[in-house]
C-alpha cells in the first residue's frame, strides 16, 4: 500500500466540529425551532386498517373542534392517495392553533374504507395463491438481482465440501431517529418556503416541484440542523404535508411534526433478508462455487432497495463460479428504505453466516477461511464492467481487528468455552467491502467566499447531520487553500436559493462528492488569490508557479521570507469566489493493479469487526465483553468526527443485534411497537462504552478528496460479527424471526424455551 | 392530564383544558338523588346538561377564550415572565413555543428518551412530562441558562472539548443532565454517569463521548 504522507489540516485531531458551539448552547436549529407564538401546526390521521380504499371522509367531526382551521385529505395533498397498502398509512391531516387541538381534532375524523384482506408475513406472501398485497399488479415478487459468473455447476463438482444453508429472517425496524420528522413551510403569494429536515435539501425542494407541480423558482428549501438521518431523513414527505396544510390555511406559517407514534409508523424502515446459499470448497478452504438466493420483504415499497445485498459476497471473496438472486417481497407493512448501511447489514448476516457453517464443516477457523479467499485489493472486480477498485485496505482492517482483539488467543470451536461465572463465551470476526461509498459527480456544487479580512467561507447546500458534513468540507477547503483551520468557516448552508446541491448526506457518498466538489472549489479560489498576489510587493514579476501557500500565507518558493497574509493579498481586492463541481469516481492521485491514473474505478468502503460475547444459558443474555472495528477512510479528514461515526456504528451494532425489531399485531396488521418503550433502544445501561474499540485506517484510496472516501456505512456492516460470535458461544444460529436476538429467542435456540 | 376535558359545558367551551372545583355534582333532596350543574364561571346551578350549555352560549360567549388560558407565572434560567398558559400546555412547549426557547428538544412527548431535560429547582426533569401550569414558584433552568452563548459554561465546554455530540438533537438534554449530576455528584464515576443519562436516548450511538465527557467531573 502507498506510504500515506501526512497533511496539515486532514486528519488533525484537534479541529473541532464547525457547529459544535451551536450545539452544546442549545443554538443548533432545526426545522421546528422557529416562530414561537407565530405558527399553526399540523397532525395527522392515520390509516387503521392495512389493506383497502377510502370510501369516504368525514371531517365534519375535527372542524368543529375550537382552534381547527383545515383538514386536507388525498384531494389536497398530491403524495397520498385513496388506495390504502399498510396501517398507519397516511389519510388526512389537520391544521389547528396548536398540536394538542390538531391532534385531538384527527381523532374525529371518521373514514370509511373498503377493506381488502391483507398479507403481512413475507413467506406466507411468497407462495402461490397468497393474497396479493397489490404493491405491485399480480404477484408479491419481484427478482431485482440475477447475475452468473461462470458455471456454478462446475464449481460445485469441483468442491471437496459442500454446504447448502438457509438463513431465516433478520430484523426489520424504523429508525425511530431523536428528531422526528417535522417541517415549517409558508406561502407568499405564489413562492413557497420550507424549513425541513433533510438529508438531501435540493433534492427535497425538487420534491416539491415535481409533487406539487411549481417551477423551481417559486420553491425555496431551507435546512440547518438535521437531527440523525440514517436514511430517515432522505424523504421530504414532510415537507410537502406542511406546504399543503399551509395552502390550506392562506398560507400562514405551519408546523408540521410528526409525534413518536406517528413517526414509527409511516416512514421507512430497515429491511428482513433471508437466504438459501450453497457454497462449495476444497479441503483447504479455497472456494470453487457461491449459489446464493436472497428476499428482502420490502413491505409497501415496491423499490425498497434491496437488490444489492449480495454485494458483499460477490465483491469481497474471489470465485470463479458464482451465481446470486435477490427477490422483492411485497407485503402490505409499512414501506422499507434506506436504513443506515442499507443492503449490507442484512446481506452480511446471511453470507456471513453462511462462510460460518462452511468453516465449521471444513474444521478451520472462520477468520482464516475469509482471509483465504479475499480478493486482493487491487484486484479487478470480478464481474462486468470489471473496473478496479481505487483501492481497500480491507486486509489491513482485518489485520487490526484480528490483532487488536486477540482473536487468535481467544477463538475456539463452537460452543466449547464456558466463562468462570457459567456463561458461554464466543467470539466472531467478519468483514467486507461494502456496496456504499462513491462519488456522485458533476452534479454536485460548491462554492468558497474568500472576505477582505482574509476568511474563507464555504457555502454548502447541505445540513448539519450527524456526520458534521460542513466541517469535512472546511477541512478539505483549508487543506488546499493552504489555510488555517481556524481561518475557514461556514458561510451560508442549507438554502437552495443561495447554494449549489452539495449532494445527498448518505450513503458513504458526501466526502467523495462534496468533498470533491469543495476541492475543485479551493482550487479555483487558490488560483485566484495567486492571481491577486503576483500584483503585491513583494511577488511583483513573479509568476504564479512561483507561489504557494501554507498557514493562510502566500509565500514564494524560492524565498519564504517572502510572503503575505491572506488577509493582505486580499485587501482591496473585489468579493472573490471560487467554484467548483465533484467529478465522477475515477483514479485520481496514482494508477492501480497497472490501471492508468483518471481511469474509471470503484470507490466503496470496507471494514472489518471482531465482537466478543458471553451468554448467559439461564437468562438468554447476551453481554457483549468486546467490539473492535477497523474502517478504511482512504484519508481520514475529520479526524474527531470520523472516530465519533465509527463509534457511532459500534453502538448501533450493537442496537440491530440484540435489541430493535417491529412488532405486529398479526390480526390487524399494525405495528405496535410504536415508542421507545416497545421498538426497544440500547441506554446507557445495556453496555459498557470502554469496551468498543475503533480504529480509522488509512490506504490513500485512489479516488475521492485527497484519497478520503465515505465510511458512515461501512462502520455499520458488521451486525453479523455478533450473530457470529453468539452462534461461536452457544452452537446455534438464533432464528432472529425478523427482530433481534433477544433472550427469548436464544432461550428458545438452546431448547429452554 | 394532557388533553382533559371541561368537566361541564362541553362543546360550547370546548374541550380545552381543566376547569377546577365543582362543575358538577349530586344532591340529595329528600331521599332523591338528583344532578346538578354547576357553572364554573359564576355559580349558578341547573338541573341539565342543556341548561348549562345554553347558559355558557348566552351569559358567556367568551367562555372559550377564558379556559383557553390562565396567567402563570414562570421563572425561566433567572426571568420571570408572565404567560397566558393553557392548561393542557407541557412546560416543554411554553418554553419553546411561547417563550422561543428551542435548546429544548422535543423526541418523544412522553417522557422517555430525555430530548427535553431542564432543570427544575436543580434536579434534572423531563419537561414534556410536567404542564407549565404547574411549574409557578419554581425556577426552571434550560440549555440557554447554562450560559451566555458566547462563555460556555464548564459543562459545555467539556462536551464541546471532548466533541460529545453527533447530530446534536439530544445533546441539550444530556447536558442538562449532566449539569444536575455535577451539581450533586462533581466527581462520577463512568457507573454514576451511566446511571444518571440511563432515561437518555441517543440514536445516533453517541453514548461513549457523552458518558466521558461527565466522567471524572469537570
Amino acid at each position: 500500500m502507498t506510504d500515506i504522507v501526512p497533511l496539515n489540516i486532514l486528519g488533525n485531531s484537534d479541529n473541532h466540529d464547525q457547529h459544535g458551539r451551536h450545539i452544546v448552547t442549545g443554538k443548533a436549529d432545526f426545522a421546528g425551532d422557529r416562530l414561537p407564538g407565530g405558527k399553526l401546526y399540523g397532525a395527522l390521521k392515520l390509516a387503521n386498517i392495512a389493506h383497502g380504499k377510502i370510501k369516504s371522509i368525514d371531517a365534519s367531526g375535527a372542524l368543529a373542534e375550537p382552534g381547527v382551521r383545515a383538514v386536507i385529505t388525498h384531494a389536497e395533498c398530491p403524495i397520498w392517495m385513496d388506495a390504502i397498502f399498510f396501517w398507519g398509512q397516511e389519510v388526512a391531516g389537520v391544521v389547528a392553533d396548536d398540536p394538542n387541538t390538531a391532534a385531538r381534532a384527527a381523532l374525529r375524523i371518521k373514514i370509511e374504507y373498503e377493506v381488502y384482506p391483507f398479507i403481512l408475513d413475507p413467506d406466507e406472501a411468497m407462495k402461490n395463491g397468497a393474497v396479493l398485497s397489490d404493491v405491485l399488479p399480480g404477484s408479491n415478487t419481484r427478482l431485482v438481482t440475477n447475475l452468473t459468473r461462470g458455471d456454478v455447476s462446475a464449481g460445485m463438482a469441483r468442491a471437496d465440501v459442500v454446504v447448502e444453508t438457509t438463513q431465516p429472517w433478520s430484523s426489520s425496524y424504523q429508525h425511530n431517529t431523536i428528531e422526528p420528522h417535522q417541517s415549517l413551510a409558508w406561502w407568499v403569494g405564489e413562492h413557497v418556503y420550507f424549513w425541513a429536515t433533510s438529508q438531501h435539501i435540493h433534492n427535497a425542494k425538487n420534491t416539491l416541484v415535481n409533487s406539487l407541480g411549481m417551477p423551481g423558482n417559486l420553491v425555496h428549501a431551507f435546512t440547518h440542523f438535521t437531527g440523525c438521518g440514517h436514511g430517515d431523513k432522505n424523504s421530504a414527505n414532510a415537507a410537502v404535508i406542511a406546504a399543503v396544510m399551509s395552502r390550506a390555511v392562506g398560507g400562514a406559517p405551519v408546523h408540521f411534526g410528526e409525534s413518536r407514534h406517528d413517526n414509527v409508523l409511516v416512514n421507512t424502515r430497515q429491511f428482513a433478508v433471508k437466504s438459501s446459499i450453497k457454497l462449495g470448497a476444497r479441503k483447504d478452504g479455497t472456494l470453487t462455487a457461491i449459489d446464493a438466493r436472497f428476499w428482502g420483504d420490502g413491505g409497501r415499497n415496491a423499490a425498497a432497495p434491496i437488490a444489492n445485498v449480495h454485494f458483499g459476497l460477490r465483491t469481497t471473496y474471489k470465485c470463479p463460479e458464482a451465481s446470486f438472486q435477490v427477490t422483492v417481497v411485497n407485503t402490505n407493512a409499512p414501506p422499507r428504505g434506506f436504513w443506515r448501511c442499507v443492503n449490507d447489514p442484512p446481506g452480511a448476516v446471511n453470507y456471513d453466516a453462511a462462510l460460518d457453517k462452511l468453516a465449521q464443516k471444513l474444521g478451520i477457523d472462520p477468520y482464516q477461511l475469509r482471509r483465504k479467499n479475499m480478493r486482493p485489493f487491487d484486484a479487478p472486480d470480478q464481474d462486468a464492467p470489471f473496473q478496479v477498485w481505487g483501492g481497500t485496505a480491507l486486509e489491513q482492517c482485518f489485520d487490526w481487528v484480528y490483532g487488536n482483539s486477540d482473536y487468535k488467543g481467544k477463538y475456539h470451536v463452537a460452543g466449547m468455552k464456558t466463562l468462570d461465572d457459567g456463561r458461554l463465551h464466543g467470539i466472531g470476526i467478519t468483514g467486507h467491502i461494502d456496496s456504499h461509498g462513491t462519488v456522485s459527480g458533476a452534479s454536485r456544487g460548491a462554492t468558497i467566499l474568500m472576505t477582505p479580512d482574509g476568511r474563507a467561507l464555504i457555502n454548502m447546500g447541505g445540513a448539519r447531520g450527524s456526520e458534521g458534513g460542513a466541517t469535512v468540507c472546511c477541512h478539505v477547503a483549508a487543506e488546499t487553500l493552504g489555510m488555517k483551520y481556524e481561518d475557514v468557516g461556514v458561510g451560508e448552508w442549507g438554502n437552495t436559493d443561495v447554494t449549489l446541491d452539495a449532494g445527498m448526506q448518505a450513503g458513504s457518498t458526501f466526502t467523495p462528492s462534496a468533498g470533491s466538489a469543495f476541492y475543485n472549489a479551493a482550487m479555483d479560489l487558490r488560483t485566484k488569490i495567486l492571481n491577486f498576489a503576483v500584483t503585491r510587493v513583494p511577488f511583483r514579476g513573479s509568476a504564479v508557479e512561483d507561489l504557494d501557500t501554507k498557514n493562510s500565507e502566500v509565500f514564494l518558493k524560492s524565498d519564504v521570507t517572502k510572503k503575505l497574509s491572506f488577509r493582505e493579498v486580499m485587501s482591496g481586492a473585489p468579493p472573490t469566489a471560487g467554484v467548483g463541481n465533484g467529478w465522477s469516481p475515477s483514479l485520481r492521485s496514482r494508477p492501480v493493479g497497472g490501471v492508468a491514473v483518471g481511469s474509471a474505478c470503484n470507490c466503496n468502503g470496507d471494514s472489518a469487526t471482531c465482537a466478543e460475547v458471553a451468554v448467559d444459558t439461564e437468562t438468554g443474555e447476551v453481554e457483549i465483553l468486546g467490539l473492535w472495528n477497523a474502517v478504511d477512510t482512504g484519508r481520514t479528514v475529520f479526524k474527531q468526527g470520523t472516530l465519533k461515526e465509527m463509534m457511532s456504528g459500534n453502538e448501533l451494532i450493537i442496537g440491530q443485534a440484540l435489541f430493535y425489531g417491529d412488532i405486529y399485531d398479526e390480526k390487524t396488521g399494525a405495528v405496535i411497537s410504536t415508542s421507545y418503550v416497545d421498538a426497544l433502544f440500547p441506554t446507557t445501561l445495556d453496555f459498557k462504552t470502554e469496551r468498543l474499540h475503533v480504529q480509522d485506517i488509512e490506504s490513500d484510496d485512489s479516488a475521492g478528496p485527497y484519497g478520503a472516501h465515505g465510511i458512515g456505512e461501512p462502520c455499520v456492516s458488521n451486525y453479523s460479527a455478533v450473530i457470529c460470535a453468539i452462534f461461536n458461544a452457544t452452537g446455534k444460529w438464533i432464528d432472529m424471526d425478523k427482530g433481534a436476538c433477544t433472550p427469548d429467542k436464544v432461550l428458545k435456540a438452546l431448547g429452554k424455551a | 392530564m394532557k388533553n382533559a376535558g371541561l368537566l361541564v359545558g362541553g362543546a360550547a367551551a370546548g374541550s380545552l383544558g381543566i376547569v377546577p372545583a365543582t362543575g358538577c355534582g349530586r344532591k340529595t333532596i329528600l331521599g332523591v338523588t338528583t344532578s346538578i350543574f354547576v357553572c364554573p364561571i359564576c355559580g349558578q346551578e341547573f338541573t341539565s346538561l342543556e341548561e348549562i350549555q345554553s347558559h355558557f352560549v348566552t351569559a358567556h360567549p367568551q367562555a372559550g377564550k377564558l379556559t383557553a388560558g390562565q396567567l402563570t407565572s414562570l421563572n425561566i434560567n433567572g426571568i420571570d415572565y408572565q404567560l397566558q398558559v393553557r392548561p393542557d400546555w407541557t412546560l416543554v412547549f411554553a418554553l419553546r413555543d411561547k417563550l422561543g426557547l428551542f435548546g429544548t428538544k422535543v423526541g418523544c412527548d412522553m417522557g422517555v428518551c430525555g430530548a427535553c431535560t431542564v432543570l427544575v429547582d436543580g434536579v434534572a426533569m423531563f419537561s414534556c412530562i410536567m404542564l407549565a401550569v404547574e411549574c409557578q414558584g419554581l425556577k426552571i433552568q434550560t440549555i440557554e441558562g447554562l450560559s451566555d452563548g458566547i462563555e460556555l459554561s464548564p459543562v459545555q465546554q467539556k462536551f464541546y472539548d471532548n466533541e460529545a455530540f453527533q447530530c446534536g438533537f439530544c445533546t441539550p438534554g444530556f447536558i442538562m443532565a449532566g449539569q444536575g449530576l455535577l451539581a450533586v455528584n462533581a466527581k462520577p464515576d463512568m457507573e454514576e454517569v451511566r446511571q444518571a443519562f440511563a432515561g437518555h436516548i441517543c440514536t445516533c450511538g453517541n453514548f461513549k463521548k457523552t458518558i466521558e465527557a461527565v466522567a471524572g467531573g469537570i
